[in-house]
């Protein structure tokens, strides 16, 4: 009895729960509005189904308990009964799958005057990357990854040599018109996942996968990876703007790096950088390599420890080694820990800090970077 | 994994069975190596591997340790054709090992080439059931030794080793005589 | 099948409760060590739970520990203890007794499939203290991730979980051999396939499905020791990892999900065969009613096993494979829901017009079905290629799958232990303990799953450490997954009630007599319960009928047993009047 109470309560729960549930799929951006109605239909079948089972199993509950002196009907089988069932199942299924299909067979063909970009992932960042005038991307090969070409980018490739190339983890798409999205990656399984466009693909290492849809609303959208990368995979985070046309044109104007124009910071401290005090230059770019090097994937630019040590207010500390000893966080200090990795380990955490190239402007922009955390108020770390 | 005769079945309808499910067992996962060697066999850095006059010799003692444990199924003399047999098997395995160490000399490497990789993996794991024939074949020597009745127990080991040196005529073929393309056709592609 | 009488009953306790060749003796063996290595993985969920929960809070919770908890809780569950458990602890124990055999045909392989399933548990196990701890690649291992830096335990935890596994899958082989031989030929006089319990037609399809499912782990994992020890490119394509390049070449990662997939999709059902079985033949002797559509059921299991090996793409429609193989993939996942419904469907009218007995089996059968509906019917939204796309790697996945192959054949598990204690014990099981930890499990389930399904439409990815300052995620999402967290607990906790009512009653419980539940099946007509080594004494038993003889009219017991050679009832005199 007891039972058929609670099955019922579970059905009205659900029923209520769903109702009032906050949590829902994000405001469509793209023009798959279709998946959205595929997934009402199933709800609504499957909903119905869950309900009816659950009730029938309650009723039979209440209806044919034991009772002394009641005996249970004999009967083996039905069959005139089961085809019904199966004729009526055959229907839901179809009822789902068909439109389903449809809206499959719509997914793998982009139309073709869809715009092309590229999506590249990387333990744990992202970078992108758009045709230039000749509106083609030229072809691109792991073994021609190093320093000054992070893209991988053929130098041989004619193609290529207009492609615009953003080291930010963030892109522009332009409202209404269709895009194709060509995804690579260098080491791992990524998965670029916007919910509100409801669509994405896996990034396979060795070839280029693609999705495409239309986005519909502007808008800045989270990128997620939705493929477990490592363990920096939950910070791995981008941003997609869908603009309108002009704002899409303005982006699009500022972005000038090419293969040949691409230069990886020098390696000499010029202190010339655009803007703002020597100081407040090299913090900014400490923050930038910190975002694009992937080191906020472990470490958070607040107290709180991530894979490695927080950062705010790291400078000046007395961390505690492995091995017990103490040491006075300072210049010196995290020049190693970035130099040779995992050299000298704090306690509670694992030796996993990779290798990263970086040059020493770059490692001293970083433990400004670093140091400017212990200096200012959390609030504007946040940012970003 | 080929103890099915080992475990002194107390009938020998069901030795038998378990011997096909076993068969059944070791056919499929040589079949997904194979399905796995025509998806990769795709890739642009495929280099096939040149046939060592050596594996034909190969072919030929597990050929031999093959009809050698048949006449021990069949005739009634199974001492002499039982022991010949597990002579030829322990040459076929001398003479793999032979031929890894030639292929290791002529410069193809595990880790040289997917083709090189999938030889030894292919090789490797046949060997290693040809090892558990040969466990089979020595508890039933013992057996033998001791004056027990070995008819289907010889039986069994004879089928055994004539599924083995179909499973290896099937492997030579993939790795040296189908071309890749034929084969990726058979499997469906990737 | 003329066993010489009691051949070599054993005497010493070592040969006895050890290195037995005793079906009954080994499945128990089984049994102990799934539920011992499943409590690891329950301990393990419990924690991943703290994290996700309350973040930050439990300091030592890292990434990487996290991962490592993730990754080793699945694996846990889905092999070492669900595998093992249905197959080795279930398989093994009713069998023979079900059948009417005298033990498995290859006793001794028998013995030595538990001791290599032991061996494997304990190379998992000692991947928790080498070096990087265990591997943190998620239960899947996909390359190029389970052996590169950046994953938690690349180094020895990737490659000790390789070896268990291959060592896994021999002494499932070992098994599975002695399964299928025993269902096939150790059938005493009368055991027609079709007067098989669904149990056993269960255990059997699913034991098939593993002999030739276990080959592609088996493969892959092979495939990718070579990767990582040795250097080859099978499924490493060139990468270049932490600013690295590194010598691989030309690998596809994807074929190894295509391996990996060939076996896991079976795998659900190698899970799924052997509860539906037992929980068919609950509800039927608990409802003191036939199972109804016999013949179906068993056809239903067939085309499922059958089915089960043509869908495992779908869980690929996002890898990147050839597109076109998501309309094949996905009309074959529906397809395969028209059998599962049938079994549904006749679960239901089983119950319908019974003469219900809500005992703890049966409370944790009805529970099976209401969890798997939902777990199967969620399936419907993942299978269908184009409503997987923003579901896909989401926290709707895990509630699926939790759902559907987790909760209910634990529910299964459970309800099946409960049945049987009195079986291999002689005694019963504490009803009320039994019926708190069925109600706490039940709807606690419920409490930890249903709303995930939320968050997952909502879009929160799976397998994440932390989701601080996602801006789609609103706090409200932190505030229900503290409430999963503390669900979690609770459902956790209860089931030591399990455990301690395990190994109470095992001393302390009431005496069952030979047959408690009343059941018509033939495990339950051996002379001695628990039943002795030989399991039949001087003569095997015959069979005249099939298990499901309950309430026949005229017969005067509400049930008539397998041996009975009374002319009521029986599947020859199946009335089937509603056929025109």
């Amino acid at each position: 009895m007891a039972l058929a109470i609670v099955l019922v309560a579970l059905v009205i729960s659900a029923v209520l729960f769903h109702a009032f549930s906050p949590w829902w799929y994000t405001p469509l951006a793209s023009n798959w509005a279709l998946i959205d109605t595929t997934l009402s239909i199933t709800l609504l079948i499957t909903g119905a189904v869950f309900i009816a089972v659950n009730v029938f199993i309650a009723w039979c509950i209440v209806r044919f308990r034991h009772r002394d002196g009641h005996r249970a009907a004999f009967q083996p089988d039905n069959r005139r009964l089961e085809r019904w069932l199966i004729a009526l199942t055959g229907v839901g299924i179809a009822a789902m799958l068909t439109p389903g299909l449809f809206v499959y067979a719509d997914l793998i063909r982009p139309p073709p005057s869809a715009a092309v970009i590229e999506a590249i992932g990387q333990q744990w960042q992202w970078r992108f990357r758009l045709p230039g005038p000749d509106g083609q991307l030229g072809s691109t090969d792991v073994r021609f990854i190093g320093p000054s070409n992070p893209f991988g980018l053929n130098p041989a490739d004619p193609r290529g040599r207009d492609d615009i190339l953003i080291s930010e983890p963030e892109v522009h798409v332009q409202v209404n018109q269709p895009v194709k999205i060509l995804l690579r990656s260098q080491d791992v399984l990524h998965d670029f996942f916007v919910q509100p466009f409801r669509t994405r693909m896996n990034m396979v290492p060795g070839m280029v996968t693609s999705f495409w849809l239309t986005p519909t609303k502007t808008g800045r959208y989270e990128i997620l990876c939705a493929q477990l990368c490592g363990v920096g995979h939950f910070n791995m985070r981008g941003h997609v703007v869908v603009d309108d046309e002009t704002g899409y044109r303005a982006w699009l104007g500022k972005q000038r790096v090419t293969l040949a124009s691409f230069t990886p910071p020098p390696r000499t401290t010029s202190t010339a950088m655009a803007g703002g005090s020597p100081t407040t230059a090299l913090v900014s770019q400490g923050q930038a390599l910190a975002q694009s090097k992937g080191c906020v994937a472990c470490h958070s630019p607040t107290t709180s420890a991530g894979v490695g040590p927080g950062w705010q207010g790291l400078y000046g500390k007395h961390e505690r080694l492995a091995g017990g000893t103490m040491a006075l966080v300072d210049e010196a200090y995290l020049r190693e820990a970035i130099t040779v990795p995992n050299s000298k380990l704090v306690e509670g955490f694992q030796p996993v800090m990779p290798k990263i190239d970086l040059n020493d402007q770059e490692v001293n922009a970083l433990i400004a970077y670093i140091r400017s955390l212990s200096t200012k108020p959390a609030a504007t770390t946040a940012q970003q | 994994m080929n103890d099915a005769t080992l475990a002194r079945p107390p009938s020998d309808a069901a030795a038998r069975l378990g011997l096909w499910v076993l068969i059944a067992v070791i056919t499929v996962l040589f079949l997904q190596v194979i399905q796995a060697y025509a998806v990769r066999s795709d890739s642009i850095d495929w280099q096939r591997l040149p046939a060592l006059p050596l594996l034909g010799w190969n072919t030929l003692t597990l050929l031999l340790a093959s009809i050698a444990l048949q006449a021990a199924a069949t005739h009634q003399r199974r001492r002499i054709a039982l022991r010949a047999a597990g002579l030829f098997a322990c040459a076929f395995l001398i003479g793999q090992l032979v031929a890894w160490q030639q292929m290791r000399s002529a410069g193809f490497l595990v880790a040289g080439n997917p083709a090189n990789s999938f030889f030894y993996l292919l090789t490797g794991m046949h060997g290693v059931h040809v090892l558990g024939g040969l466990i089979a074949w020595g508890l039933l020597m013992i057996r033998a030794r001791q004056g027990a009745d070995i008819t289907s127990g010889t039986r069994l080991c004879a089928r055994y080793w004539h599924f083995l040196l179909l499973v290896w005529l099937l492997l030579y073929s993939v790795l040296f005589l189908i071309p890749p393309a034929t084969l990726q056709v058979i499997c469906g592609g990737g | 099948m003329a066993y010489p009488e009691h051949e070599h009953a054993p005497h010493s306790f070592w040969t006895r409760y050890v290195w037995s060749q005793d079906h009954k003796v080994i499945a128990v063996q089984y049994t102990i060590t799934a539920i011992a290595v499943g409590l690891v993985a329950l301990v393990l969920s419990n924690l991943m739970r703290l994290q996700i929960g309350f973040p930050g809070r439990f300091a030592f919770i890292d990434a990487n520990h996290y991962y490592q908890f993730v990754t080793m809780h699945g694996m846990i569950m889905v092999i070492y203890l669900l595998t093992a458990l249905f197959l080795g602890g279930f398989g093994n124990y009713l069998i023979p007794l079900m059948v009417g055999a005298r033990d498995m045909v290859f006793p001794f392989l028998n013995m030595l499939s538990y001791w290599m399933y032991l061996l494997a548990v304990v190379v998992l196990m000692g991947s928790f203290f080498v070096p990087g701890g265990p591997t943190g690649a998620g239960w899947t291992l996909y390359p190029p991730q389970a052996i590169l830096p950046g994953t938690p335990g690349s180094g020895g935890g990737i490659v000790l979980m390789l070896v268990s596994l291959a060592i896994f899958i021999v002494a499932a082989t070992m098994g599975g051999l002695n399964y299928v031989t025993t269902v096939l030929q150790a059938r005493t006089r009368g055991m027609t396939l079709m007067r098989l319990p669904l149990t056993v037609w269960g255990i059997l399809v699913a034991t098939i499905m593993a002999l030739l499912a276990f080959p592609a782990l088996f493969v892959s994992a092979v495939m990718m020791l070579f990767d990582k020890l040795l250097g080859t490119s099978f499924f490493m394509p060139a990468v270049v990892s932490m600013g690295q390049a590194l010598a691989y070449k030309g690998g596809s990662p994807i074929l190894f999900q295509h391996l990996f997939w060939f076996f896991g999709h079976p795998e659900v059902y190698i899970v799924a065969l052997p509860a539906f079985g037992i929980v068919s033949d609950l509800i039927s002797t608990h409802a003191r009613k036939n199972i109804f559509g016999y013949r179906m059921m068993v056809w239903a299991i067939v085309i499922i096993g059958v089915l089960s090996f043509v869908v495992w793409a779908h869980h690929m429609y996002v890898s990147g494979m050839n597109p076109w193989f998501g309309f094949f993939f996905a009309t074959t996942t529906l397809v395969i829901a028209v059998p599962t419904a049938i079994k549904v469907y006749n679960w239901l009218l089983t119950l319908w017009r019974g003469d219900i007995h809500l005992t703890v089996p049966m409370l944790f059968a009805i529970g099976f079905v209401s969890t798997f509906v939902i777990g199967g019917l969620t399936g419907l939204f993942l299978g269908n290629v184009s409503t997987d796309m923003p579901l896909s790697n989401t926290y709707f996945v895990v509630a699926h799958f939790h759902m559907v192959m987790g909760v209910s054949p634990i529910l299964a598990i459970f309800g099946g232990i409960y049945h049987w204690y009195p079986k291999v014990t002689g005694r019963m099981m504490d009803d009320t303990l039994g019926k708190l930890h069925f109600w706490v499990t039940f709807v606690g389930s419920y409490a930890i799953y249903f709303p995930m399904h939320y968050l997952g439409i909502l879009g929160m990815p799976r397998r994440y450490y932390a989701y601080d300052n996602y801006a789609f995620i609103p706090p409200s999402a932190q505030q229900l997954n503290a409430f999963i967290t503390v669900a979690a607990l609770v459902v956790g906790a209860f089931q030591l009630v399990f455990l301690y009512n395990l190994a109470r009653s095992a001393f302390n419980g009431k005496p069952s007599g030979s047959n408690p539940w009343g059941s018509a099946s033939l495990e339950w007509q051996t002379p001695e319960n628990p039943p002795g080594h030989g399991n039949w004494g001087p003569a095997l038993p015959e069979v005249h009928r099939w298990p499901y003889d309950y309430s026949v009219p005229g017969a005067e017991a509400d049930f008539l047993p397998q041996t009975s050679t009374s002319p009521l009832g029986g599947d020859d005199a199946k009335p089937d009047k509603d056929t025109p």
